[in-house]
């Protein structure tokens, strides 16, 4: 009897054989009972015979003879053995005798109620006074003798290795032919090796035709549980039906059996029913058989229902086993344990293109749940321990009759001293489900080599094929695997399109997997990661010395590759982008180094590229690191951004940069301003706008020059910057020179504070700039000379080409051209940094107002330079105070244009300049004491005038160098003595006459002003030696004799003298 | 201490000192040297400036004065500029100066 | 009494003053100091 089960494993079958030889061995002691009647009764009935007989045997028995004649003989309570134990007792037994030719012939022996107890210990049967006569017989072929019996209410009891074993007979008929009878045994506690107790009882008819015996009916188990082998039956029930042959050498009949739930090992069967047809003949078994299980779970599969027929040879006391088996399930379908693989493989790879896959693999087996059919033909041969499976082909066909699973020429063969054999080719299919093709074979050296290939498998934007892929197990156990993937869809952290991988690496259950050893060329037509797209493109990874580039075992996933260069085009978001470095190598969990990075960002014309010679970052859940040596240059803005350095983190699509240095250079040349650099900046990369913000100081001084906020939106080109000069403070640290070249030679000497804001807005038309700067005082040194206390705000339309809106106006506390002029307004305005209009300016002035007339200056050219400034109300007497000039007084107001010409150098000329006083004119008068000496009649009338003199008009004129001298002719018309001028002849006479007066005044327009303070006022006159007219020792500095300066020889005059005219206090005129 | 580009041209002979007390150019220059001139003389000129204003002198006096002295300090080989308006360059003995000069 | 006829032209008094200082002398000792002051722009 072979079902299903068993073929797995042969060993569990010798307990049943032992079982079922078991009852045969009761059967054949019951039998043996009738002879022994006959064998004693047919030797020789008398008393005496029978115990001499007994005796010759040294068998102990007792009996009561009831009658004895020639035909019969009635013996009554006849006790074999020991009386207290007896092995036999028989309540009466008749025998009667037939004489045949010559010797006397038992015919017919009749048994009431016989009592027989044996005992079965290690394998030999006893029943103990018994054995001798038993078992002493000859050694022929046991026979069964040529008599009668009738066994009325036969019972025997035998004890021992298995448990007592209660058997029941009656029957009668003749041995040889026509004996049937009723055997009952019973088992309580049959012991079975390696199960616990098992209560097992047999029922069935026995009957002899041609000196063959048979039994006919059920053996009933019960509850048979047996931890060794994870074997328990609910119960189980055969219908026997055998006949053995005289000698009982040979077994044949029929077996019906219906064995109830059973479960082995992890395989549960709810019921198994079938017949089997069998001959047990020198130590051979040959059967037939069609079993049918019902409810088969285990964990790779399960049946609704499993029709196994087939047949089994075994041959030297199952030495030798074959059995053929037509296996057809049906209700076929995946093993819970299966799909709980396949589930938490589909979770693991949840978030990559295999996570779609193998869920769809998993819901198409689940529908098909139960409805498939599973038709295979196995062999399974076993000869000493070697054991060997074939299965010419097998099929799980769907219920839509597609074929899902095939198998064919599948050999396995095991144990023994050879090693172990697998081949056999499969084939998966059907719809839904991944058309799988593989060859299993065996490699010399002795480990075994899987083949397969997979066609597309799709599901959704997930695809993959394996054009070709070997798995070799070898003996160690390892499993190597080499071959091609072509894989579409998902990947963590982005997507491959047509991926082409070349597979090879190997897995073992220490190491786990371990992927690519040597350098692979990976091909795919589109990979995205995170917003970055690339196109087709070819990209060889190489692992680091010694490790394979993947490895995932019990330390979790690791991955280390690197290039040796890499070349990407693709886009960032939509902006073009393309990636050029060097030498790049990446570690997970760990590090990203890359040297020489090119990367250019937006359409190739206007580009921006960021060369980076050191990139590093550490990858874990976002990457972030630190990059050295970038230069970056912005192309929309002629601006780059060189040796850049700071860290740098991606975390969920945006890409931002903190503490970042580098330096701002202007790009075009003569560079508009000087590098300048850039401390703790931060940029930040989001859907591909670029906003950045940074503090711009000047390398040297390290002083703060203006906050930048830039927005830059790579993709249309467009974006602005804002800048903020909080407090740009001009000193001996910083100068106007250090920001731009283009101050050198133009200002000099800035001292003060700037503030301001600038914007600068760019597109692909160009850039547009504008700001508004402010000053509370500064100062500066010009060509013209040094300006102090200048303030006031300056609004520029083009802040980088330097041109300001027009008429702008700033005040200035002073302006020393020569002259210092001060708290004067100048409107103005600057076109491109090298034009300045000045539109006009304007001073008090003396009571007036000086304005200057609009001008052009052209900045950095050495040119001569034409001033006109007009007085106006000129306040003669604002005059006379400003000059401090005490012992002076004079009224009247002037208007005039003051024509000034710079020339290269900046020295300043007055050319034609003209003031007229209003009329009525006003008075001049001069109030010091004023003594003179032999002046002559006319010069003595003009002291005396001057003491007060009206004027109708005064007209003064001026020409000469502002930084030197100043020629000045006043003229006085219309003149006529003033109040308080002394009266004499002369003045009275010409009193009413028209009278001029012409002064022509020759000195430095600065000591016209210096002299007249010292006319009056002895402080003002400077220690001689101080002056270089004595040297230290008091004596005078001899003039060189060669003359004194080009200043022409003064003519002897009057005032000069003044010194001397201080000094004598009287008045001498009359 | 001399800004090393200044002091480099002097001794190259491309500047020299001027009779007005100015930095002139010697002959034609790159325009650094000329900007570096124009810048030297725009700080002289707000030197003299304050210092005559302090002297009660012109700017032009003392400008002038200035300029004897300087002259009168050239070391050899470097330029300067003689009463009639040409470079000259110093040599062991005193340069040529205006009959004013102190 | 002596009567003047007014002249019919003014009678034009002319006056030169001319004032000058010997004033490089007295800057000698200031230029000088000037130059020590300022050895950067000289």
């Amino acid at each position: 009897m072979a079902t299903q089960a068993e073929i797995e494993d042969p060993i569990s079958e010798r307990p049943r054989r032992r079982v079922g030889c078991w009852v045969l061995l009761a059967l054949a002691a019951l039998l043996s009972l009738g002879v022994l009647i006959a064998w004693i009764s047919r030797e020789d009935l008398a008393d005496s015979l029978i115990s001499s007989e007994l005796a010759k045997r040294g068998i102990q028995a007792t009996y009561e003879i009831e009658s004895i004649s020639g035909h019969r003989e009635v013996l009554r309570n006849v006790v074999v053995g020991d009386p207290k134990r007896p092995d036999l007792t028989i309540e009466r037994a008749e025998v009667t005798i037939g004489y045949g030719l010559w010797l006397p012939r038992i015919e017919s022996v009749r048994v009431v109620r016989p009592r027989l107890f044996g005992t079965y210990i290690d394998g030999k049967l006893s029943f103990g006074a018994l054995d001798p006569l038993l078992f002493e017989g000859e050694k022929r072929a046991f026979e069964f003798p040529d008599m009668r019996l009738t066994l009325i209410d036969g019972r025997a009891l035998i004890e021992g290795d298995y448990g007592p074993v209660g058997l029941k007979l009656d029957g009668k008929g003749h041995l040889q032919g026509g004996f049937k009878g009723e055997l009952g045994a019973m088992a309580p506690r049959l012991a079975v090796p390696g199960c616990s107790p098992v209560r097992a009882t047999l029922y069935g008819t026995v009957a002899i035709e041609g000196r063959r015996p048979a039994f006919k009916g059920p053996l009933r188990l019960g509850a048979v549980s047996c931890p060794d082998q994870q074997l328990q039956l609910a119960r189980a029930g055969f219908q026997v039906d055998v006949r053995a042959d005289e000698a009982f050498q040979v077994f044949e009949g029929q077996l019906g059996l219906d064995v109830g739930a059973t479960r082995f090992a992890a395989t549960q069967l709810s019921g198994l029913t079938g017949t089997s047809r069998f001959t047990w003949r020198d130590n051979g078994l040959t059967a037939r058989y069609e079993l049918a299980g019902s409810g088969l779970a285990s964990s790779q599969a399960v049946a609704a229902r499993l029709e196994l027929d087939g047949s089994l040879r075994a041959r030297r006391n199952f030495e030798r086993i074959e059995i053929e088996t037509q296996v057809d399930g049906s209700g076929v379908g995946l093993g819970s344990g299966l799909d709980g693989t396949l589930a938490d493989a589909a979770k693991s790879a949840g978030d990559t293109l295999l996570g779609p896959l193998v869920e769809q693999v998993r819901r198409q087996l689940a529908s098909h749940q139960g409805g498939n059919r599973l038709v295979a033909d196995v062999t399974v041969r076993r000869t000493g321990d070697r054991t060997s499976v074939v299965v010419p082909d097998a099929y799980l066909r769907g219920r839509d009759g597609a074929t899902l699973l095939s198998l064919s020429r599948f050999q396995y063969a095991t144990g023994g001293t050879e090693a172990v054999r697998l081949a056999g080719n499969f084939s998966t299919g059907g719809a839904g489900f991944p058309r799988i093709a593989g060859r299993m074979e065996q490699d010399p050296k002795g480990g075994f080599e899987l083949r397969l290939s997979m066609a597309e498998y799709a599901v959704g934007s997930s695809r993959l094929a394996i054009p070709q892929l070997a798995l070799t197990r070898r003996q160690n156990g390892t499993v190597g695997f080499a071959g091609q993937i072509i894989a579409s869809g998902a990947l963590p952290g982005g997507r491959a399109e047509r991926l082409l991988m070349p597979v090879s690496g190997n897995w073992s259950p220490s190491a786990g997997l371990a992927l690519w050893h040597d350098c692979t060329e990976l091909r795919f037509e589109a990979l995205q990661v995170a917003n970055l797209t690339f196109g087709r493109h070819r990209l060889t990874l190489c692992p680091a010395r010694g490790t394979p580039i993947v490895r995932f075992g019990s330390g979790g996933l690791r991955v280390a590759a690197g290039a040796p260069s890499l070349q990407l085009a693709g886009r960032l978001g939509e902006t073009p982008i393309s990636i050029r470095s060097g030498a790049i190598g990446f570690a997970y969990p760990g590090a990203i180094s890359a040297k020489q990075v090119l990367v250019s960002l937006g359409p190739a014309a206007t580009a921006s590229t960021f060369a980076i010679s050191d990139l590093s970052a550490q990858v874990d859940k976002d990457i972030a690191g630190k990059f050295t040596g970038a230069d970056i240059r912005l192309s929309a803005v002629q601006l780059d951004l060189l040796g850049a350095e700071g860290n740098w983190r991606y975390a969920d699509g945006r890409m931002t940069i903190g503490d970042a240095r580098f330096q701002l250079v202007d790009r075009i040349n003569p560079a508009r301003f000087e590098p300048l650099s850039a401390e703790e900046a931060g940029l930040a990369l989001i859907d591909n706008r670029i906003t950045a913000e940074t503090v711009l100081r000047e390398p040297k001084s390290g002083r703060e020059v203006a906050r930048v906020d830039l927005v830059h939106n790579l993709n249309s080109g467009r974006g602005n910057a804002e800048l903020a000069v909080v407090g740009l403070v001009f000193d001996s640290a910083l100068q106007p020179l250090d920001l731009t070249r283009r101050a050198e030679g133009v200002i000099a000497l800035a001292k003060g504070t700037v503030t301001g804001t600038g914007r600068i807005d760019w597109d692909e038309q160009g850039i547009t700039s504008s700001g508004r700067f402010t000053s509370e005082s500064l100062d500066f040194a010009a060509a013209f000379g040094p300006v102090k206390g200048a303030s006031g705000t300056v609004e520029f339309t083009d802040l980088l080409g330097l041109t300001t809106a027009p008429s702008q106006s700033i005040r200035v506390a002073s302006i020393n051209p020569g002259i210092e002029i001060n708290d004067g307004e100048i409107r103005f305005a600057l076109h491109n940094g090298e034009i300045l209009g000045v539109e006009g300016g304007s001073w008090p002035f003396l009571g007036g107002t000086l304005r200057l007339q609009p001008v052009e200056i052209r900045f950095g050219v050495p040119e001569e330079r034409r001033y006109v400034l007009e007085i106006e109300g000129l306040d003669a007497s604002r005059f006379v105070e400003r000059m401090e000039l005490n012992n002076m007084a004079a009224t009247g107001t002037f208007d005039g244009t003051v024509p000034l010409v710079f020339d290269t150098l900046g020295n300043g000329r007055v050319e034609g300049g003209l003031l007229t006083s209003r009329p009525p004119g006003g008075n001049v008068s001069y109030v010091g004491e004023l003594t003179y000496e032999d002046l002559g009649a006319v010069a003595n009338l003009a002291f005396d005038a001057l003491r007060s003199l009206d004027y109708r008009q005064m007209r003064v004129q001026m020409d000469g160098s502002l930084t030197g001298e100043i020629v000045t002719r006043v003229r006085l018309d219309g003149v006529s003595q003033g109040v308080g001028a002394k009266k004499n002849l002369i003045t009275n006479a010409i009193a009413g006459l028209p009278i001029r007066v012409d002064v022509n005044i020759r000195a430095p327009f600065y000591q016209l002003i210096g002299v007249s303070r010292s006319l009056y006022d002895p402080a003002a006159i400077r220690d001689p030696r101080e002056i270089g007219l004595i040297d230290a020792q008091g004596k005078p500095i001899e003039p060189r004799s060669n003359g004194t300066p080009s200043v022409p020889e003064p003519p002897k005059d009057p005032i000069a003298d003044e010194a001397v005219i201080q000094r004598r206090e009287s008045e001498e005129m009359p | 201490q001399r800004d090393p580009a200044y002091e480099a041209a002097r001794q190259a002979g491309q500047v020299g000192e001027k009779t007005d007390g100015y930095l002139g150019v010697v002959g034609d220059q790159p325009a650094s040297i000329q900007k570096m001139v124009a810048d030297i003389n725009i700080k002289r000129r707000a030197n003299y400036a304050e210092r005559a204003q302090a002297q009660n002198a012109t700017l032009e006096a003392y400008a002038l004065t200035q300029g004897c002295v300087l002259i009168g300090r050239t070391q050899p080989g470097e330029k300067y500029q003689a009463p009639n308006g040409t470079w000259q360059t110093r040599g062991a003995g005193a340069p040529q100066r205006d009959a004013r000069c102190p | 009494c002596i009567t003047v006829d007014a002249p019919d032209k003014p009678i034009v008094i002319e006056l030169n003053i001319n004032i000058t200082q010997e004033v490089i002398y007295r800057l000698a000792t200031d230029v000088q100091q000037n130059i020590d002051d300022n050895p950067e722009i000289f």
